[in-house]
């Protein structure tokens, strides 16, 4: 369990006074008791500016778990509401406040600052320049459906990381392709939160395969049959398993919508339903095979805060989802759903 | 021709093994006691809510209580609800549950069927979850029942015989064992030949649960993977190092173990060499267990003997006498339920200690540990040397303070650097400020327990954080001229210090007469 938020404060300012304004906040909330500045990380956060509506500047963040997020990994917020505009021009408006969190003698406080952008996409990474720090990682997280909003190359090149929610996709598709030129320059990892609720079933896939024959999952034999919003998911685990099995560009599994189905997933292989079936459920992947004993993997409790943190905190690439993508972009590329 | 990679391979490919894969039974003798309530149940839930327990895993209780496997989980849960660091998660708990069950034995050493039952449940299980056999046998009993307990396995078969037992040979059998071991270089050498006529070394793991702390094993980190530091360690930088283990205890329902034991062999013996070790040793060539445990053996056998009239000069030690714990008195030792009015155990203890070798000549190390102190506070600091005295350390009557590296072990692990720093005004005035890292602001939540690493690491096959037996003896070699000059000296009484202090005054003028002060915390 995190810290609790214990205060917040919060302000307007001119986008050019940025760094003064947060030394004075500094300055002002130290008077009233010591607090340590707590930064691991900027974490740049894309919203649009649609989605954000007319909200003000201190609630353009409601719906993110972002106080969650750094209490568990300090970082700097850059909350950046966008809206393309064709000419360049400066943040309309922006925002700095600091929240702070812990015990009395343990207080510490992280820096946000919320602004409001109309203009080219060329112009974000000169605002997002100037109010990064140059000393700590730089993570961009992608708050809409990538289906809908695109990322902004320029911006995306900022960060050693592109994290965003795949759960939030209404067009696999055109997502997956949008994230195509991200994955082939390589230059930034791509984190889904989306993906990590499929490593318990990537382990107790493995875990079975350790007394499976090689051709036991062929692509022709394996059905993928998900709950309704769960189409990204079930398109991730076929993917993962098209790059790890090597099948071809045009090859993919059946995968299909189950109209009020509680569990998150099932995968079967074959004809047979006793040949293998594997069930997400929100507590664990249980697997059954005729001749073995079931077994279950148990899903780790993590709340969506929990989850991000995770991602903010792996400085290494995850090349299993990389090749995920690689595997689904080809698909998408050759064919259509 | 290449052979064609298996299924396994292939899906294995890129993906984060898990950190312990292999499925294994987890024999808990003494499954119904105080250890597994309170850390050892809560402790492989924890694990199982991080997703960490190998899929198919058992937890077999053993145990003299009349459970059955439903009440057993019901001892299961209190404990989780009582003293896990997350609680009960209703979905989960359905899932951990069928994990658990529970066999009533008794360990009689002399009675031949005393594991009978336990074997016919482990086929069970084993055959049900179609497990292949792996098994940990955690002994958390007393001491007293650590070598009947191993003879019984080794009678009933459950452990493959030594030379078939190689660190690759499947199915498992590993052994954790708890301290202590032993009150003595002799006994702990009598429980450790009796287990290793059953068990090779490296199935053998000596749990110290300090090892398991997060900022234990953050000790190599920072030394190893911070260039900053390391160039530092040795005697022509370091003044000297201080490791202080306080508890505000008393020594509460422990007393018929402690009566017997003391602040030596309850702390200094165990836990604080082993930090000693860790904060000395040399940097290993690799991070294998035995690699890492070689060079912390080096440390414990590179400590400058301490025997003779040197143990009064070099070691102090007193006994809690009534006083106030935060303003409510509190008794004194020998007031204590369970313990003699007479009695002279040591419920604190000061030493000074060198270590002989080229990176520590003439460091001093003073180490402190007591019961009844002013609070809970355990810390490794590493004070450095002064600067010379000029420039802003010229006046003598007000020398700046030395650098100091402090390892805050618990509560509020952290660790943190004093430097000297500037005060902001037209004058040069120098104050010292801290750099300070708390794992908790910093990466927030909780740490795992000790236990759910330790447990882990007995999965995976990883002995690190276990103390090799000529670790164990080495450190009761090094404390048994102490132990034997306190034994000779037949005192009626020992040093005195007020509950609620921080220990006694032979233990300030110790280091004191070394031109230093122990560090407030």
């Amino acid at each position: 369990m995190a810290s609790a938020v214990v205060a917040r404060t919060w302000r307007s300012t001119p986008a050019e006074s940025i760094e003064a304004g947060l030394a004075e906040l500094w300055r002002e909330i130290g008077r009233q008791a010591p607090v340590a500045r707590a930064v691991m990380s900027n974490l740049v956060i894309f919203r649009n500016r649609s989605s954000a509506g007319g909200r003000r500047l201190d609630s353009l963040a409601e719906g993110l778990p972002i106080e969650e997020v750094v209490a568990r990994h300090p970082s700097r917020i850059i909350l950046i509401a966008h809206e393309h505009r064709r000419v360049e021009c400066e943040p309309v408006a922006a925002g700095i406040g600091i929240v702070t969190f812990g015990p009395p003698q343990a207080r510490y406080g992280v820096e946000q600052i919320a602004v409001q952008a109309s203009c080219a996409d060329a112009s974000l990474p000169s605002i997002v320049r100037r109010i990064v720090r140059g000393d700590v990682p730089t993570s961009v997280w992608w708050a809409e459906d990538l289906s809908q909003v695109p990322p902004v190359p320029a911006l995306v090149s900022m960060g050693r990381q592109l994290l965003y929610d795949s759960s939030a996709w209404r067009d696999v598709r055109t997502a997956v392709l949008s994230l195509a030129p991200i994955v082939r320059n390589r230059r930034s990892d791509c984190a889904d939160v989306n993906w990590r609720r499929l490593a318990p079933v990537r382990q107790a896939l493995v875990h079975a395969a350790e007394s499976m024959q090689a051709d036991d999952l062929r692509h022709a034999d394996v059905r993928i049959a998900h709950r309704p919003g769960e189409t990204a998911l079930a398109w991730l685990l076929g993917g993962w398993l098209a790059a790890r099995l090597h099948w071809s560009d045009a090859a993919a599994p059946a995968i299909e919508e189950v109209p009020h189905a509680d569990d998150v997933l099932t995968l079967t292989c074959g004809t047979d339903p006793g040949k293998l079936t594997l069930t997400l459920t929100e507590q664990h992947v249980a697997v059954s095979r005729r001749g073995h004993p079931s077994f279950f993997v148990a899903v780790p409790r993590e709340s969506a805060g929990d989850a991000v943190a995770a991602e903010l905190r792996s400085l290494a690439r995850d090349i299993g989802l990389h090749d995920t993508l690689g595997a689904l972009i080809r698909r998408f590329s050759a064919g259509s759903l | 021709m290449a052979e064609t990679p298996s299924l396994f391979d292939r899906l294995a490919v890129a993906e984060t093994p898990p950190v312990a894969a292999e499925p294994v039974t987890v024999v808990i003798f003494g499954g119904a006691g105080d250890l597994a309530h309170r850390k050892l149940l809560p402790a492989l839930y924890n694990l199982h809510l991080d997703g960490l327990l190998p899929p198919r895993t058992s937890i077999v209780g053993v145990g003299r209580k009349e459970f059955d496997d439903n009440k057993y989980r019901a001892f299961a849960k209190d404990g989780i609800e009582k003293f896990s660091r997350r609680p009960i998660d209703e979905h989960a708990w359905p899932t951990f549950a069928d994990t658990v069950s529970f066999v009533n034995a008794s360990i009689d050493d002399t009675e031949d069927r005393a594991l009978a039952p336990l074997g016919s449940r482990l086929d069970i299980v084993e055959h049900e979850r179609g497990l292949s056999g792996n098994r940990i046998y955690y002994l958390a009993v007393p001491p007293a029942l650590f070598v009947p307990t191993v003879r019984q396995l080794n009678r009933a078969r459950f452990v493959p015989p030594r030379d078939q037992a190689t660190r690759d040979a499947r199915p498992f059998a590993r052994l954790i064992v708890e301290k202590p071991i032993g009150r003595d270089l002799q006994s702990a050498c009598d429980i450790d030949d009796a287990i290793a006529e059953v068990f090779n070394e490296h199935q053998i793991y000596r749990i110290d649960h300090y090892l398991g702390k997060e900022t234990v094993q953050n000790i190599l980190v920072l030394r190893f993977a911070n260039s900053i530091f390391e160039p530092l360690f040795n005697q022509k930088y370091i003044d000297h190092v201080q490791i202080t283990v306080a508890e505000a205890e008393g020594v509460g329902t422990r007393a018929n173990y402690y009566e017997q034991a003391g602040a030596l062999r309850d702390m200094v013996q165990n836990h604080m060499l082993q930090l000693l070790s860790m904060i000395a040793m040399e940097p290993p060539h690799s991070l294998e267990s035995d690699v890492v445990r070689d060079e912390k053996l080096e440390v414990l056998q590179s400590l400058r003997p301490i025997a003779g009239d040197r143990v009064d000069a070099q070691v102090v030690r007193g006994q809690y006498a009534a006083g106030f714990d935060l303003g409510k008195p509190v008794s004194g030792y020998r007031q204590e339920p369970g313990v003699s009015p007479t009695s002279t155990t040591e419920t604190y203890v000061a030493l000074q200690i060198f270590i002989d070798n080229w990176r520590w000549a003439g460091v001093p190390f003073f180490i402190r540990t007591g019961k009844r102190l002013p609070k809970r506070a355990s810390e490794i600091s590493v004070h450095l040397k002064e600067v010379p005295p000029i420039l802003f350390n010229a006046n003598p009557n007000g020398p700046l303070d030395p650098n100091v590296l402090s390892i805050r072990i618990q509560p509020d692990e952290g660790f943190a650097l004093g430097i000297s720093s500037k005060i902001p005004g037209p004058r040069v005035r120098v104050y010292p400020v801290q750099m300070d890292f708390h794992y908790g602001s910093t990466f927030g939540g909780t740490s795992p327990e000790a236990y759910e690493r330790l447990l882990l690491d007995v999965m995976v096959g990883d002995s690190t954080l276990f103390m090799r037996r000529d670790a164990v003896e080495a450190g009761w070699r090094w404390v048994m001229p102490i132990l034997d000059r306190w034994s000779a000296q037949k005192a009626d009484a020992i040093p005195a210090y007020a509950a609620g202090s921080w220990g006694p005054e032979e233990a300030d003028r110790l280091i004191e007469s070394a031109g230093r002060q122990w560090r407030a915390l």
